[in-house]
């Protein structure tokens, strides 16, 4: 299938991170010669983890960010990952600049590997209930795929990974492949039952994670090794405990000899034919040269992560299409959406004063949706999943001076009471107000508009967080916990690092930009498989659906090409 | 009135340090910690401060830098400007209170007069004008944050963390429930 000059490939992914992985690996696997174009610099498996032997004492500033390097990056800042172990895989304020109509926090990892180095790894597969919600509540378009589509891709997907889980039965939240789970300690236990006790349809299980605790045929072909619980991931595994595009996808693809990576790529635009009537290949530059280089293939996989995959589109301009690409009806850019992760609420919990926990693991406990599932009954639309952890330190007597603080602090002083916390995730309503476009004048240092990105929480939000506060406070109460504390943080959207839309999939080439697919109604050849292409965002952590519809996308767009209708 | 005046008096001194820090014949200031141009003296001083504020006695406590450079690494590189000037001052004055009040360099002062000096910042100023309860506030600000980084210096030791804190680097496993 491929064709021997040194800039036409069968297929090109545009973006190295956990979306693009996947498609060059299932485009390599099945013989096509892939090219995979990654705007930042190369992050080799092992080799480009500078920080993750290193012991918490080795750190300069003990884990702090510099004041100069805060002060001029305070968007990054902000980002709860981003410390001085793991600073060098995020893109820096300062390092490619963008328009904030409205304030968002844009946490970008500009790498081979993208932000599937830093992620935090939670892995849940939607529902029905997920998929049915823009139809049945009237918003956004009707999803053109249901849970039967996407569910052996989620299978499949999560056999490659490794997904660390309880078979829970939940219809809100199917159970997919799943390796041995970490326990829930004593305290998550006691809630779990108490919320089961006290609440219809509220359950309290185990936060599914890309974390290898079992070994199986497939890890080792990988060469990874069992998950050690070190919960420092965000430095890159030595062990391949976790899944990352790195340490799998990457070194897979590149493996069948059928994969070329061009690192320090930044995609201008997608190039389209007229006369051809479809895409022909990408115009790329130099991230250090500045030089344009072009390269072309049959087909063409969006996956430079949802803002990006959107700036690219609106950049790709050409007679046929003068407002970006397949963008005939206006709506590239529109129905953004993200998760409201604004809200927290701790609390201490007097009782269990006999146990404590030891060792690690690297998720904690889960609470999937439970508001709005079977029919509408609250003042705001869909509702909010939440993380539940608890746990208890070590007491510490910092009183005194001199030998009276050494033996203060060295004196056995037994446990602090359990701290328990929960941290929501609010479904967002995709909204046309909420947008990002290419700047008018601003543009970045290699000539490509800057994105203007503007997007904001709206009264469905505010409700939202009245009622997990509402609804967490009294389910903390009856669990007996006491000193209970909200919070909310009044963050920026974009801190949760789950923007998604702007290319949404539908069934009508009207109101969307994808078809079920996630094939352009438009332009054929191209197709957009990381977060830009969903058309609501649920409650989950997205990344595993991502991966899930890329495998998807994939293996239709290989079989498209071997009947020659793509 | 003569702990006000021995304030008066250091705070002359630690303001003269301040407005004119080139004027008297000190070491030149130490390369590495750029907002505050520290001499010499100033880093060994903060060394031995630290040492009376939480004396390692035989623990066999091993950091990758002595606690003063930690100390320095924090304020300097990980504090506004404004607050490395004001940790300056309040280092400046501290050296001259202790002159004043003991007539003698810290090091040299008893463990007992040591740490009273050091506690005595934890009582507010009688003073009222305003650039003299700054000063003060600098060497309580100073103080402060001395023990802060002291401590965190000491914590977060691999001694520390390992013997008093549970610290694993690999743990491999979780137990949830776990007799105290």
């Amino acid at each position: 299938m491929s064709n021997q000059s040194d800039h036409h490939f069968d297929a090109i992914v545009i973006g190295a991170g956990m979306t693009g992985g996947w498609a060059a690996k299932e485009f390599c696997d099945k013989g096509l010669k892939t090219l995979l174009l990654e705007r930042g610099r190369n992050v080799e498996h092992l080799k480009d983890y500078p920080t993750t032997t290193m012991q918490p004492w080795q750190f300069k500033h003990r884990g702090k960010i510099p004041q100069e390097i805060a002060e001029a990056n305070p968007v990054i800042t902000r980002c709860y990952a981003y410390k001085e172990d793991a600073m060098h895989f995020f893109v820096k304020d300062t390092d490619h600049k963008y328009v904030q109509e409205k304030p968002f926090d844009w946490i970008r990892g500009y790498q081979v590997g993208g932000k599937s180095i830093m992620w935090a790894r939670q892995v849940q597969r939607w529902s029905d209930y997920d998929f049915e919600g823009p139809a049945r509540d009237g918003f956004a378009v009707d999803w053109p795929i249901r849970y039967k589509d996407i569910e052996k891709w989620y299978n499949y997907v999560e056999k490659f990974v490794g997904v660390s889980g309880n078979y829970d039965k939940l219809d809100t939240l199917p159970d997919g492949d799943f390796l041995k789970a970490w326990d829930l300690n004593v305290v998550e236990k006691y809630f779990q039952n108490s919320v089961k006790d006290n609440f219809k349809n509220r359950h309290v299980i185990y936060g599914r994670c890309a974390h290898l605790t079992e070994m199986k045929e497939i890890f080792k072909q990988q060469g990874r090794a069992l998950c050690q619980a070190r919960r420092i991931c965000q430095r890159g595994c030595p062990y391949g405990g976790y899944f990352n595009a790195n340490s799998t996808l990457i070194p897979w693809a590149q493996k069948t000899g059928n994969l070329t990576m061009r690192t320090d790529a930044v995609v201008h635009s997608i190039i389209f034919d007229d006369k051809e009537n479809r895409a022909t290949g990408v115009r790329i530059i130099d991230a250090h040269t500045k030089e344009t280089t072009e390269y072309f293939a049959k087909t063409i996989f969006v996956n430079a992560a949802t803002l990006n995959t959107n700036a690219i589109l609106l950049n790709s301009t050409s007679k046929r299409f003068p407002n970006g690409l397949g963008n005939d009806n206006g709506l590239l850019g529109k129905y953004v959406a993200f998760h409201n992760y604004r809200a927290k609420i701790n609390a201490t919990h007097e009782g269990h004063k006999e146990f404590r926990t030891t060792g690690g693991r690297a998720t904690s406990a889960y609470i999937p949706r439970f508001r709005n599932i079977y029919k509408q009954e609250t003042e705001f639309l869909r509702g909010y999943a939440a993380g539940f952890s608890a746990g208890r330190s070590r007491a510490v007597n910092y009183d005194g001076i001199g030998e009276e603080l050494t033996n203060n602090l060295t004196a056995e002083a037994g446990f602090k009471p359990w701290s328990v916390g929960s941290h929501m995730m609010g479904e967002t309503i995709p909204k046309e107000s909420n947008y990002v476009n290419l700047h008018e004048t601003q543009k970045d240092e290699y000539g490509i508009p800057s994105l203007n990105i503007s997007i904001d929480y709206d009264d469905n939000d505010e409700k939202m967080i009245q009622d997990f506060f509402e609804q967490f406070t009294d389910m903390y109460k009856k669990a007996g916990f006491t000193n209970i504390q909200t919070r909310d943080t009044k963050q920026a959207p974009g801190l949760d690092i789950h923007e998604m839309g702007g290319v949404r999939m539908g069934h009508d080439p009207k109101t969307s930009l994808l078809n079920k697919w996630n094939q352009m109604h438009e332009c054929k050849n191209v197709f957009v498989t990381d977060g830009a292409c969903m058309t609501s965002v649920a409650t989950q952590n997205p990344s595993l659906t991502f991966m899930a519809l890329t495998a998807r996308a994939a293996n239709y767009a290989i079989e498209g090409m071997k009947k020659g209708e793509i | 009135m003569q702990r006000r005046q021995a304030l008066r008096n250091i705070i002359v001194v630690s303001a003269g340090a301040i407005i004119f820090p080139h004027c008297k014949m000190e070491p030149a200031p130490l390369q590495g910690y750029k907002n505050l141009m520290l001499n010499v003296d100033e880093f060994k001083f903060i060394g031995d401060l630290a040492n009376s504020i939480l004396p390692k006695g035989d623990l066999p406590i091993e950091t990758p830098e002595p606690v003063q450079e930690f100390i320095l690494n924090m304020v300097n590189d990980c504090m506004p400007l404004e607050d490395c000037k004001k940790y300056v001052a309040g280092l400046r004055g501290f050296i001259s209170l202790a002159k004043e009040k003991y007539d003698s360099s810290f090091s040299k002062m008893t463990k007992e007069n040591q740490l009273a000096l050091f506690n005595s910042l934890n009582e507010k100023t009688e003073e009222t004008d305003p650039e003299k309860v700054s000063i003060w506030e600098s060497m309580q600000s100073f103080t402060d944050l001395t023990k802060r980084f002291t401590v965190q210096h000491f914590t977060g030791s691999d001694y520390f963390m390992t013997n008093h804190l549970d610290w694993q680097f690999l743990p491999g496993e979780y137990n949830g429930k776990v007799p105290v």
